[in-house]
Formats: C-alpha cells, sequence, structure tokens
C-alpha cells in the first residue's frame, strides 16, 4: 500500500489576523500543521475556526499575517492553486449532478483522462462504499451517504491537505461516531493533512493529533488531546475539555470549605477533573449532594462546595442519595492551580493540597 | 360518512372560485369556439350557422398572414433577447459589485411601470427630429432626423426593442430569486475544485437555473401574443400593418369592423397557437429541468 500514501503538506499560520467591520474573527493566529498529521481546531461558536480554515483555504482574505502551505507562501493564491480539498458542514453537493459526477467534478476541471477518471472513481467508491450509489443524485441519498460522497470528491484527487468544517454535525450521534473513526482511518491510509473544524470536545480529543483550542479568535492552547486534557493552560480550557469538563473554583472557595484558610488560596483558581474524585469516609471536602445521575458503569453526582457547583463521576456501585452530606477527596498531583487573575496555569503546591486534602 | 362531508365542504370552499372561473374563463372560451362557426349577427340578421367558412376566409385573408408573420418575428425579437438579458442583469445585480441596489430599481423600473407608460417614454425616443434618438444622431455625428415608427421596414424592430426593455426587468425579477437559493457554498466547492467561472455558469449554475428559464421562456412566449398595449399608443399596427399583432388584429377585428364571428375565428387560432407553444416547451425542456 505504499504507493497509496500522499505526501502531507505542512501548513504554518503566522500571526494571521481578520476582521469584519472591526470585530476580530481571527486574532493574530498562529498554527502549526506538521505534515500528514490531523489537528482538530476547537473552540466555542463564533471563536473563528471556520474563518481560520477558510483562509487557509483560500476563500477568505486575511487582513494580515502570513499562510505557508509546503513551506511556501500562499496569501496572495486563489483556492484552486493551493492544492487543498475542503468539505463543507452541508456538503455542498451539486444537487443536478449524480453521485460519481459530484466525485468526479474536480478531476473533470482539470481534465484528467477517461481511464485515470475511471480508476480513480473506482477505487474511491470503493473505500467508501458508494458503488452501489454512483447513479443516484444526491436528494436520494442518506444524511450518511451524502456525507460520503462529499469525502470522496475531496480525497479523489489525493491533495497533500484537506480541509473539514464541521462534517458531521448534520449527522446523528450513532453515525458521527462511525464517520470519525472513518475519517481518521481515511486520513491515516492516505496520508494527507488534516485540518479538522469542530466545536464538540470529545470529537476533537477522539480525533486529533494535535488540538488547537481557540477562544474569541485567539489561540488559548494548541497540544496533543493528552497535553489539552492532562495540563489545561487556562481555567477556559479546563472548563471546555472532559465530559463533564473539570471544576474550577476559586481557592478562596475551597478554604472556606475546609476551614483552612491560607493566604496562598487567595490568589488561585483551582481545577479538579470529576473523574479524579471519590467519596470518602473519614477526610477530605466537606459537600452537598444535590443531585445524582446514574449513567450505569459511573454515577455523576452534582454537589456543592460552599456556594460553588462542584461535580464527581464515582464508581457505579457507590450509593449516593440528594442531600447527603459527603467528604470528597482526590489525589494531590491531580489537582490544578491557575492563576485567579489572569486564568493561566501556575506551578500546583504539593504541600498546599495535602494539607487542603488532610482536613 | 365523514368522506360525504369532507367533499361537500371542499365543493362549497371551491364554489366562489369555481363561478368566476366558469363565467369569465371557461365559459367565454366555450362561447368563442361556438362563434367560430357563426356569421357575424346584423341588426336584425341574427347570427347563423356557416360551419368551417370563417376558417375558410382565415386562410384567404392576407393581413391574417401578415399579422402571424409579424407575431413570429416579434416572438423571436423579444424571447431569447429578454430571457438571456433577464439572467445577464440577475447575474450582474446578484454579484457582490459596488452600486447593486441603485442597479436593481434600474433594472426593476420597467417592470413596475404600465406598458402603457413604457410606450410614452419610448414614443419620446423615436420622435423624428426631437426624440433622444434623433438628438444624438444629429448632436454626435450630424446625422439626418429618421422616423423609425413610420417606416415599414423598421417600425417592428422598434417595437421589439420596446417589449425587451419591458420584459427584461421582469423576467430578472424571476432569475434573481432563483440564483438566491442558490447556496453560495456551491461557488465555493467548485472554486476549490479548480472551477472557472465560466465553468461554474455552464455546469451548475445553468442547470440549476433550468426550472426558472422553464417558467420564464413560457412567460415569454405568452407574452409576446399577449403584450400589445404599445401598439395603441405608438403605432396602431401601422403603417400598413407592418407593427400589427395577432391580438391586435383580433382587436380591431372585434371592436373597430365589430365583425364578432372572424374575430372569435382568430381567437380560437390563437388558443391552439398558445397551447401547443406551451405544452411543446414543457416537453422540450422537461428532460434538460432538473427540480429540486
Ligand atoms: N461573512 C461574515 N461577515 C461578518 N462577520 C462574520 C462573517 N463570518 C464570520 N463572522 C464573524 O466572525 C466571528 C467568527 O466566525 P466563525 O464563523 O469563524 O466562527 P466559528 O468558530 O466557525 O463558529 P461556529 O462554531 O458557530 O461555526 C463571529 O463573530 C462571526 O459573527
Ligand atoms: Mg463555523
Amino acid at each position: 500500500m505504499q504507493e497509496d500514501q500522499i505526501r502531507g503538506q505542512a501548513i504554518a499560520l503566522n500571526d494571521v489576523t481578520k476582521s469584519w467591520d472591526g470585530t476580530l474573527a481571527v486574532d493574530r493566529m498562529n498554527l502549526n500543521v506538521e505534515p500528514g498529521t490531523f489537528t482538530v481546531l476547537l473552540g466555542p461558536s463564533g471563536c473563528g475556526k471556520s474563518t481560520s480554515l477558510r483562509i487557509i483555504a483560500g476563500l477568505e482574505h486575511a487582513d494580515s499575517g502570513e499562510i505557508a502551505i509546503g513551506g511556501k507562501s500562499v496569501g496572495h493564491l486563489p483556492p484552486a492553486k493551493r492544492d487543498i480539498a475542503m468539505v463543507f458542514q452541508s456538503y455542498a453537493l451539486f444537487p443536478h449532478l449524480s453521485v460519481a459526477e459530484n466525485i468526479l467534478f474536480g478531476l473533470k476541471v482539470r481534465r484528467a483522462s477517461k481511464a485515470d477518471q475511471r480508476t480513480r472513481l473506482n477505487k474511491t467508491a470503493d473505500l467508501l462504499g458508494l458503488s452501489e450509489l454512483l447513479a443516484r443524485k444526491p436528494s436520494q441519498l442518506s444524511g450518511g451517504q451524502q456525507q460520503r460522497v462529499a469525502l470522496g470528491r475531496a480525497i479523489i484527487a489525493e491533495k497533500p491537505i484537506c480541509l473539514m468544517d464541521e462534517p458531521l454535525s448534520n449527522l446523528d450521534a450513532k453515525l458521527r461516531n462511525t464517520m470519525r473513526t472513518e475519517i481518521r482511518d481515511l486520513q491515516q491510509a492516505l496520508g494527507f493533512s488534516m485540518v479538522y473544524v469542530t466545536h464538540d470536545q470529545a470529537e476533537a480529543i477522539t480525533m486529533a493529533d494535535q488540538v488547537v483550542l481557540m477562544k474569541e479568535g485567539r489561540v488559548e492552547q494548541s497540544g496533543t488531546p493528552r497535553e489539552i486534557y492532562e495540563q489545561p493552560a487556562t481555567t477556559f480550557v479546563a472548563g471546555f475539555i472532559g465530559t463533564p469538563p473539570m471544576n474550577v473554583l476559586p481557592g478562596s472557595a475551597l478554604a472556606a470549605a475546609t476551614g483552612q484558610a491560607n493566604a496562598n488560596l487567595d490568589s488561585i483558581t483551582l481545577g479538579v477533573r470529576p473523574e479524579h474524585v471519590s467519596v470518602s469516609e473519614h477526610s477530605g471536602v466537606p459537600a452537598i449532594v444535590e443531585h445524582v445521575e446514574y449513567l450505569g458503569a459511573d454515577i455523576l453526582a452534582d454537589c456543592r462546595v460552599g456556594n460553588e457547583k462542584f461535580i464527581a463521576r464515582i464508581e457505579g456501585h457507590a450509593s449516593l442519595s440528594p442531600r447527603a452530606e459527603v467528604k470528597l477527596h482526590w489525589p494531590a498531583e491531580q489537582m490544578h492551580c491557575f492563576d485567579r487573575s489572569t486564568g493561566e496555569r501556575t506551578p500546583s503546591d504539593k504541600d498546599l493540597f495535602n494539607h487542603l486534602l488532610s482536613a | 360518512m365523514m368522506h360525504r362531508r369532507e367533499w361537500i365542504y371542499g365543493w362549497l370552499f371551491l364554489s366562489p372560485a369555481l363561478l368566476f372561473l366558469f363565467t369569465f374563463t371557461h365559459y367565454p372560451a366555450v362561447k368563442t369556439i361556438v362563434s367560430s362557426f357563426f356569421s357575424t349577427p346584423r341588426g336584425k340578421r341574427p347570427a347563423k350557422f356557416i360551419g368551417i367558412e370563417n376558417y375558410q376566409a382565415l386562410i384567404q385573408d392576407e393581413v391574417f398572414w401578415k399579422v402571424l408573420t409579424n407575431n413570429f418575428w416579434f416572438a423571436v425579437g423579444t424571447i431569447p433577447i429578454s430571457v438571456g438579458l433577464a439572467l445577464l442583469m440577475a447575474l450582474w445585480v446578484n454579484s457582490k459589485l459596488k452600486g447593486t441596489t441603485l442597479s436593481r430599481i434600474a433594472f426593476f423600473a420597467p417592470t413596475v411601470l404600465p406598458l402603457i407608460a413604457v410606450a410614452n417614454i419610448w414614443l419620446f425616443f423615436y420622435t423624428p427630429g426631437f426624440g433622444l434618438i434623433d438628438q444624438f444622431r444629429s448632436g454626435l455625428f450630424g446625422l439626418p432626423a429618421i422616423n423609425l415608427l413610420g417606416n415599414p421596414d423598421t417600425v417592428l424592430a422598434a417595437m421589439i426593442v420596446v417589449a425587451i426593455w419591458k420584459e427584461a426587468g421582469f423576467f430578472m425579477i424571476f432569475y434573481l430569486a432563483a440564483l438566491q437559493s442558490i447556496p453560495p457554498v456551491l461557488k465555493e466547492a467548485a472554486d476549490v475544485e479548480g472551477a472557472s467561472n465560466f465553468y461554474y455558469l455552464r455546469k451548475i449554475l445553468f442547470p440549476l437555473l433550468m426550472p426558472t428559464t422553464l417558467f420564464v421562456s413560457i412567460n415569454a412566449v405568452i407574452n409576446s401574443f399577449r403584450l400589445v398595449d404599445h401598439i395603441f399608443v405608438m403605432t396602431e399596427g401601422g403603417p400598413d400593418n407592418a407593427s400589427s399583432l395577432l391580438l391586435y388584429y383580433i382587436y380591431e377585428t372585434a371592436f373597430k369592423y365589430w365583425q364578432t364571428g372572424y374575430a372569435a375565428t382568430l381567437t380560437v387560432v390563437m388558443l391552439i397557437l398558445l397551447s401547443v407553444l406551451a405544452i411543446g416547451q414543457f416537453f422540450l425542456f422537461d428532460r434538460k429541468v432538473h427540480y429540486q
């Protein structure tokens, strides 16, 4: 299968800025995509993911900054000259053309030979399981099949870069999971570089080699899914990643709850992932259970620590009832510490945490 | 039981519309067909059945053949150009060029004006010596005055220009609506694949506009028989019937010469002609039209 490998290209954004009538959509964005890797742009609605992707594609022009593909500056080039493929959220299939004609569109534009068209179409249709559907019109396909046709149109020419803007958001949950794996496998098998936009953090964590988390047009953190999950750079990242996301609360609230006043705690924000929390008999942070959600394998307990909400994810066989008073415990090394004013990660003070938890 | 009640309600709701449809469309149509086989009643002489005599007269009638030929050229002159122009204007107006609001209004203006008013404006353009056209000709090139409406060779062309001016703006609205309903992302997808503007126009936009083209061209065909208001104002069919169209001839026959029997015959011919054309267009286009 070695000859099937496309050589992916590197993508680099350098201080790219774009604004719409005064509002900044993308603010001095930096991005490096290694050749042949899978990068996910992640963030809440309106944070500039689509705009960044469209700037890479050349569908939008940056106000300033540099865009390079394969080491060459492409800022002045139209989309067709950037050697990219793109899958749109709405699929953008041509409604009057058959599946085969949709997939072959780009090859026909570039006047590939008939023989070349045929072999590539067969290969792509086989790969995506579309062989039986080639004569149909897009309106005669299910959402998932339309999605595959859009994928087919993107991969048939074996471009070194593929861009996707929320390609799965129109599909139901089950199909979304299947397609996630399919897209990831396809990217690995063919070896192109992928930039993939989503606002679903679970999708990002499962698919990506690199996650780029954006907020208000800026890159909040970029790194491997593990880095993003285990070492969130800011409270925003901490609160965005994970189902449910990390508990983030002021140090002073925890101090008050445990009765361990400490000047150091006033200037920091603390974070603990729900899955690291356990219920302890003897020591820990006192909390009141407000609501219990049984998920089978485990239990989600909405608790209150002082006035702060706090979620614990604990093993399913534990029994908890609403209004119970419990003590919550977690390993000190699973605590995250952020500067209270900037929200940025700061080194943790192990002794302080041990002290807190031993209450 | 329930079915029967609904059935009665259905007809009750339909009856006002049906009443009007029958009195003003179906009954006159049938009456026209019947009249075309009768002579024109005069004074105390009632209309009497004369079989196909009216139709025989029609075949002998030189003016009929003349207005039919005129109408043919009028249709050939107006339909493709007004539809083509409408599409061009819609593409122009739909693009993100500057001043689109102004051009939208400018292109749309002829549509809101009644044809009579349009005819008056063009009468001013065409007036020999003083009209806009002659002002230009003499002012810029020192050419002598011409009488476009007084010359049998040019009068039909002058009428065609007026009709195109009036119709193109109207058809543009339909194209504009159709263009607005085509998602812009299709253009972006084509751009990413390297399709030129022309390729996109030819392979994506035109096929997607086909239903509109069918609708607009059927309307254009009907209008080329229906629109005669400007003839009243500008030429009254002259000179020498050079600008008379079928409907105008029917009007003259019926209400100037009061030959109602013969007018009915002419009307039947026009009805048949229009039906054949409309149905023919449907079959011609149907295979090429993609409905969403
Ligand atoms: N064509 C446009 N004209 C004006 N403002 C725009 C345009 N496109 C995007 N914006 C603005 O730019 C900002 C970023 O938009 P963008 O579409 O990149 O967000 P996004 O991260 O893709 O959000 P979503 O997840 O909702 O798709 C938003 O505030 C949006 O309102
Ligand atoms: Mg978006």
